[in-house]
C-alpha cells in the first residue's frame, strides 16, 4: 500500500479543524449559514496557511444536500464526491502549471452551463498571480457579469501581483501565518492519533521552524517521522532540516567568547562532517546573536524561545556586553554576505571566527564598555553640580568658548583613538583620526575630576528668562527630546515585543535594492515604542544621523510600515543618549508615577541638526573643534586657550 | 560495502530511506535536491536497488537486478534526463506507456527525472498527473540543483530531500583512492564541496603547475633573496591561460596564506601545505594576525572581482607586495 502524506490525511474537513484562520472561519460560518455567498472570493496569504483547503470546505459547504449549513456534513454523496474529485461542479484549476488564456476561455464558455449534482459550481484558481495578462482579461470578463451559479475562489501568495480590476471585484481574506501555539496543538492532535512517539522539544523546534506555515509543519512532522531510529529526537530534526541545534551554537558561542578560536573552528569541522552547511551555520549563529540581543535587553519570559532556558545561554547573555554581540553579528554578516559569491564557504565561516577572537578589537570594545560607564558617570557627577549651580552658568561656559580665538585640541590618552577604532568597527564612521599620540597632552584621569565646567567666567550676555528660552524652541527638531518623553511616557510594551521578534526578518521581506535599507535597520533594534513612534538604538552616533537623514527616514518608515503592517515612525538614538534617557526616566518615574515625565534635552556631539537653543550657540564653534567633536565625542574633547 | 561512499557522504539521506522503508513510510514521490555533485543521482539508483534487490544485504549491487539498474537496462527503472537542456511532454508520455507495457517485470517500479527544473509547461502538467494518482508501486525520484526554479505544484507533491555539501574529508579520500598525492588531494577537497568538480580541478592540466607557482612565491616572500614581482613576471604566464585557471591561482594562494593564519593561531591540525611547515612558520613569525587577516580578505576580495579587472598583472604585483611586508617594515 502506498504511503499516505500525514498532510493529506489530516487535512482538515471542518472550519472547526482549521488551525488559526478564526476571523475568516467564522466569517464563512455565519456567511454559509444565512445563505450570504459572494461570487469572488480573494484568499491571500503565505503558502500553508489553509487557503486550499478553505476553499474546498465552502465547495463543499454550498454543495451540501443539507444546505444551508455552517459547516459541511461530509457524510453526503456530494460532500464526499467533492473530496474524492469525483463532482465535476467543483473544478481546480493550478495557475501555475495553466497560465494560458485557452484554459480561462474554457472556463468562460462552460461557466454559464449549470451545475450538474449540486448547487454552485465552484472554481478554485490556486496561484492565481501567475496566470497570463491574456487569462487575467478573459477571467475579468467572467467576473464582471458571474452567473448565479458560479462561485470563484482565487487563491494566492502574491496578492499585490493581482490587478486592482480583479481585486475590486472580489472579496477578500488575508491569511495569517499560523502562530506556534497553535501549530503545536495541531501536532498534537496527529501525534495522538498516529501513536507517534516525539519528544516534546522536538515539537516545539517543529512548529518554530515552519514559520507560520501548517503544511509545512505536519510534512516536517511526516519526514522526521520516518528519519528516527527510534521515538523523534531534537537532533533529528536538525538533521533533518541541516539546521543546527541550539546546544552546538552554545559551544561556539562560548568557545569564541573565551577567545578560543581553535575551539570554535573544531566544532565547525565536527558540524561540517555531519553535514552542515556553512551557509546554515552563519544564519542560525546570526539569529543565535539577535536573539541573544533580544534577551539582554528585553528578558522576555513570555514567548520565550527553547534557547531562553539554557543555563548557558543566561550567563553568556550576562557576560557579553551589547557591543560586543553586535561586533559579533557584524562580522557574521559580512561573512554572509561574502559566502554568497564563493564556492568556499566554509572558509569564510572560519574566517569570521577568527575575526570574532580578535583580542585588539575585542579590547577596544572592552575598552569602549568601560569608557562609557565612566562616561555616564561623569554625566551623573555634572547633572549632580548642575543643579547646584544656575542655568546663568552653563551658558556662560558655552559663550566662553564662542569668544576664543584660538584652541588647542587635546584629548584624553589612547583610550580615545581606541574607543574610536571601536567605533569604527562597526563600519559607521568613516574618518579617520588624525591626531596622533605623542599630541596628547592631558590624561584621563583630569578629565574626570573636574567637569567641563571649571572655568567660568562673570559674563553674564545669553541670561535670559526661562520662559523666552521655551519660546524660541518651538518647532519639533530632529533629535527633539519631547519625541522621546513622548514614547517613554506611553510606552507600549506588546508592541515592542511584537516589533523585536520579527525585526530582523526585514532583510527577507524586501526587494534586493531595499537590502541596504533593511540591513540599516536591523543593525539596531527597537528599545521602545509608544505604538506608532519607536526609538532605536544604534550603537554609533554616525548610524542615527544616517538613519535621520530625511530622504532615508522616509523610505524607512515605509518599509518598516510596509513590513509590520501598521503606521511606524521612529528616532535613532546612539547607546549612550538611550541609556542616559532611560535612565533619567525611570529615575523621574520612580520619584512621582503619576506625572507625565519630562526629561532634560538631548545633548551628544555625534549627532546632527539638534535645533535647541543650546546648538545654536554652540553651532559658533570653530570647525576644527566641531570636527575633533565628531571624531571622538565631545565629552573626550576639551578646548583650550593657545598660548 | 558497496555503498560506503554513498552513505558517508549524505548519511542523513540514507538513515531517512532506510528508516521509511522500515517503517513503511516511503514516500510515492522525493525530490532530492542539492549542489552538483552531492550524489544525488547515485542515491536515486541506490533507492531502486535497494527496492528491486534480490539479495539479503539490500542493495546489494551485484545480483542481477542491481547490475542492471546501474547499466541502466532494468525495465523496472526508467531515467528521464533533458534533451538539448528541456524535459519535453513526449518524454513523459514514453514513460508512461513504457510503465503500463507487460514486458515491465513484477515488483515496485521506479522512475528517475534528473534536473527537473528543466521541464517545460506541457510535461510537467503530464507529470503532474502521474504524481497526483500514486499507484502502489510506482516510485518517482525527482532531482535538482535549483529548488527555487521548480513549480510550486511540483514541490508540494513530492517529499523534499535536501542533499548537503559533501564534506572535504570525504572528497579528500575519493581523490586519495584514486590515486591522487595526498597534498594534492587535500588542496583540491578545500576548492569544492563537489566530487564531480573535484576530479576536474585535479585532473585539470596545469593543476600541478599552479600549485607549484604558489609555493614558490611564498618560498620567495620567506627568504626575500629576489624580487617576488620579478619572479611572478617571469613564472606566472600559465594563469593567464584562461579564467578558471587564473580563479584556480587565487583560491590556492588563499589556502596557503590561510595556512600562515592557522600557524599563527597554533592550529596546526588545519595545515593543508603540510610539507611546506617551515616556511609556512617562518613566514608567521614576522606577521600579525590582523596583517595576516588583512593579505588574506585582500586576495579574497580580489578572487570576486577578479573578471572586472582590466589590469589583473597591476592587481598582483599589489598582493605580492603587501605580501612582502613583515611587521618590522611596516
Ligand atoms: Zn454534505
Ligand atoms: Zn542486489
Amino acid at each position: 500500500m502506498a504511503y499516505k502524506a500525514l498532510y493529506r490525511t489530516y487535512r482538515p474537513n471542518s472550519f472547526e479543524e482549521i488551525a488559526g484562520q478564526e476571523h475568516i472561519t467564522r466569517t464563512f460560518k455565519n456567511a454559509l449559514k444565512n445563505n450570504k455567498i459572494a461570487h469572488a472570493y480573494l484568499f491571500s496569504g503565505p503558502r500553508g496557511t489553509g487557503k486550499t483547503t478553505i476553499a474546498k470546505i465552502v465547495a463543499k459547504a454550498v454543495n451540501c444536500e443539507h444546505a444551508p449549513v455552517s459547516e459541511p456534513c461530509n457524510e453526503c454523496d456530494i460532500c464526499k464526491g467533492i473530496d474524492n474529485n469525483s463532482v465535476t461542479d467543483v473544478i481546480e484549476i493550478d495557475a501555475a502549471s495553466n497560465n494560458g488564456v485557452d484554459e480561462i476561455r474554457e472556463i468562460r464558455d462552460k461557466v454559464k452551463y449549470l451545475p450538474g449534482l449540486g448547487k454552485y459550481k465552484v472554481y478554485i484558481i490556486d496561484e492565481v498571480h501567475m496566470l497570463s495578462t491574456g487569462a487575467f482579461n478573459a477571467l475579468l470578463k467572467t467576473l464582471e457579469e458571474p452567473p448565479k451559479h458560479v462561485i470563484f475562489i482565487l487563491a494566492t501568495t502574491e496578492p499585490h501581483k493581482i490587478p486592482a480590476t480583479i481585486h475590486s471585484r472580489c472579496q477578500r481574506f488575508d491569511f495569517r501565518g499560523i502562530s506556534v501555539p497553535d501549530i503545536i496543538s495541531r501536532l498534537n492532535t496527529i501525534i495522538e492519533e498516529e501513536h507517534i512517539g516525539i519528544e516534546t522539544e522536538a515539537i516545539k523546534v517543529i512548529a518554530e521552524a515552519a514559520e507560520g506555515g501548517m503544511r509545512d509543519a505536519i510534512s516536517l512532522l511526516d519526514q522526521v517521522v520516518s528519519y528516527s531510529d527510534t521515538d523523534v529526537q531534537v537532533d533529528d530534526v536538525h538533521a533533518i532540516r541541516g539546521t543546527v541545534s541550539n546546544d552546538r551554537l552554545l559551544q561556539i558561542a562560548n568557545a569564541i567568547y573565551k577567545n578560543n578560536s581553535v575551539e570554535a573552528i573544531t566544532v565547525l569541522d565536527e558540524l561540517v562532517a555531519i553535514g552542515k552547511e556553512s551557509q546554515r551555520l552563519v544564519e542560525n549563529l546570526i539569529k543565535f546573536y539577535r536573539d541573544l540581543l533580544i534577551f539582554k535587553n528585553t528578558r522576555s519570559s513570555e514567548e520565550s524561545q527553547l534557547l531562553f532556558s539554557k543555563p548557558e545561554f543566561l550567563s553568556l547573555a550576562d557576560k557579553a556586553s551589547n557591543n560586543l554581540v553586535f561586533f559579533y553579528i557584524d562580522v557574521l554578516n559580512k561573512a554572509r554576505n561574502d559566502m554568497k559569491f564563493t564556492n568556499n564557504a566554509k572558509l569564510y565561516m572560519e574566517l569570521a571566527l577568527i575575526k570574532m577572537v580578535d583580542k585588539v578589537e575585542k579590547q577596544e570594545i572592552v575598552i569602549e564598555d568601560e569608557f562609557s560607564s565612566l562616561q555616564r558617570s561623569i554625566k551623573a557627577l555634572q547633572e549632580q553640580l548642575s543643579k547646584v549651580e544656575s542655568m546663568k552658568t552653563e551658558v556662560k561656559v558655552i559663550e566662553k568658548v564662542v569668544e576664543q580665538p584660538k584652541e588647542e585640541i587635546v584629548m584624553s590618552k589612547e583610550v580615545i583613538s581606541e574607543a574610536f577604532d571601536a567605533t569604527q568597527s562597526f563600519g559607521t564612521v568613516n574618518a579617520t583620526p588624525e591626531v596622533k599620540q605623542k599630541e596628547v597632552v592631558e590624561a584621563k584621569e583630569e578629565q574626570s575630576e573636574e567637569p567641563e565646567t571649571e572655568e567660568s567666567s562673570d559674563l553674564d550676555l545669553f541670561s535670559l528668562p526661562e520662559e523666552e528660552f521655551e519660546e524660541i524652541e518651538e518647532p519639533y527638531s530632529t533629535y527633539d527630546i519631547r519625541l522621546v518623553e513622548d514614547v517613554l511616557n506611553n510606552g507600549d510594551r506588546e508592541t515592542k515585543i511584537r516589533l523585536n521578534k520579527r525585526w530582523f526578518d526585514i532583510e527577507r521581506y524586501v526587494e534586493p535594492e531595499d537590502l541596504q535599507y533593511a540591513k540599516l535597520i536591523s543593525s539596531g533594534r527597537v528599545v521602545a515604542t509608544n505604538g506608532s513612534l519607536m526609538i532605536i538604538e544604534y550603537p554609533a552616533p554616525s548610524t542615527c544621523n544616517r538613519m535621520m537623514k530625511d530622504e532615508i527616514k522616509k523610505k524607512i518608515a515605509k518599509l518598516l510600515s510596509d513590513f509590520h503592517e501598521s503606521e511606524l515612525d521612529y528616532l535613532a538614538l546612539p547607546t549612550e543618549v538611550w541609556k542616559e534617557k532611560s535612565g533619567e526616566f525611570l529615575k523621574k518615574w520612580k520619584e512621582d508615577k503619576d506625572r507625565y515625565i519630562t526629561l532634560t534635552p538631548i545633548e551628544h556631539p555625534g549627532l546632527k541638526e539638534i535645533k535647541t537653543v543650546h546648538h545654536e550657540v554652540e553651532d559658533m564653534t570653530p570647525d576644527s573643534v566641531r570636527e575633533a567633536y565628531n571624531m571622538f565625542g565631545k565629552d573626550n574633547v576639551k578646548v583650550r586657550k593657545g598660548e | 560495502m558497496a555503498f560506503e561512499k554513498l552513505t558517508s557522504a549524505q548519511p542523513q539521506v540514507i538513515q531517512l530511506l532506510e528508516n521509511s522503508i522500515r517503517k513503511d513510510r516511503l514516500s510515492h514521490a522525493y525530490l532530492f535536491e542539492g549542489e552538483r555533485g552531492t550524489k544525488k543521482f547515485e542515491m536515486a539508483q541506490y533507492l531502486a536497488m535497494r527496492l528491486l534487490c534480490t539479495s539479503d544485504d539490500k542493495p546489494c549491487g551485484e545480483c542481477h537486478n542491481c547490475r542492471r539498474i546501474k547499466h541502466r537496462t532494468h525495465p523496472n527503472v526508467y531515467v528521464i534526463e533533458p534533451i538539448k537542456n528541456t524535459i519535453r511532454k513526449q518524454q513523459v508520455i514514453d514513460l508512461q506507456m513504457e510503465f503500463s507495457k507487460t514486458s515491465v517485470e513484477p515488483g515496485p517500479k521506479v522512475y528517475i527525472i534528473r534536473n527537473i527544473e528543466k521541464i517545460n509547461l506541457q510535461a510537467a502538467n503530464s507529470l503532474l498527473k502521474f504524481l497526483e494518482e500514486p499507484t502502489s508501486h510506482i516510485h518517482a525520484i525527482l532531482t535538482t540543483e535549483n529548488l527555487n526554479r521548480l513549480l510550486p505544484t511540483i514541490i508540494s507533491r513530492s517529499q523534499i530531500v535536501s542533499f548537503t555539501s559533501v564534506p572535504d574529508t570525504i572528497i579528500k579520500e575519493e581523490l586519495v583512492e584514486e590515486g591522487y598525492p595526498e597534498e594534492a588531494s587535500s588542496i583540491v577537497s578545500r576548492l569544492t564541496n563537489s566530487t564531480t568538480d573535484a576530479f576536474d580541478i585535479a585532473s585539470g592540466d596545469f593543476f600541478i603547475d599552479v600549485v607549484d607557482l604558489v609555493k614558490e612565491i611564498y618560498n620567495i616572500v620567506n627568504t626575500q633573496e629576489e624580487s617576488v614581482i620579478i619572479y611572478f613576471q617571469e613564472n606566472s604566464s600559465i594563469i593567464y591561460q584562461d579564467s578558471e585557471t587564473n580563479n584556480l591561482f587565487l583560491s590556492i594562494m588563499v589556502l596557503y596564506q590561510k595556512d600562515i593564519l592557522n600557524y599563527y593561531m597554533g592550529d596546526m591540525n588545519h595545515i593543508v601545505f603540510k610539507n611546506e611547515m617551515n616556511t609556512i612558520g617562518s613566514i608567521a613569525k614576522v606577521k600579525t594576525k590582523n596583517r595576516l587577516i588583512d593579505e588574506l580578505e585582500h586576495m579574497l576580495s580580489l578572487q570576486s572581482r577578479m573578471n572586472s579587472y582590466i589590469n589583473k598583472n597591476l592587481a598582483y604585483d599589489n598582493m605580492l607586495l603587501s605580501l612582502e611586508k613583515r611587521v618590522s617594515n611596516g
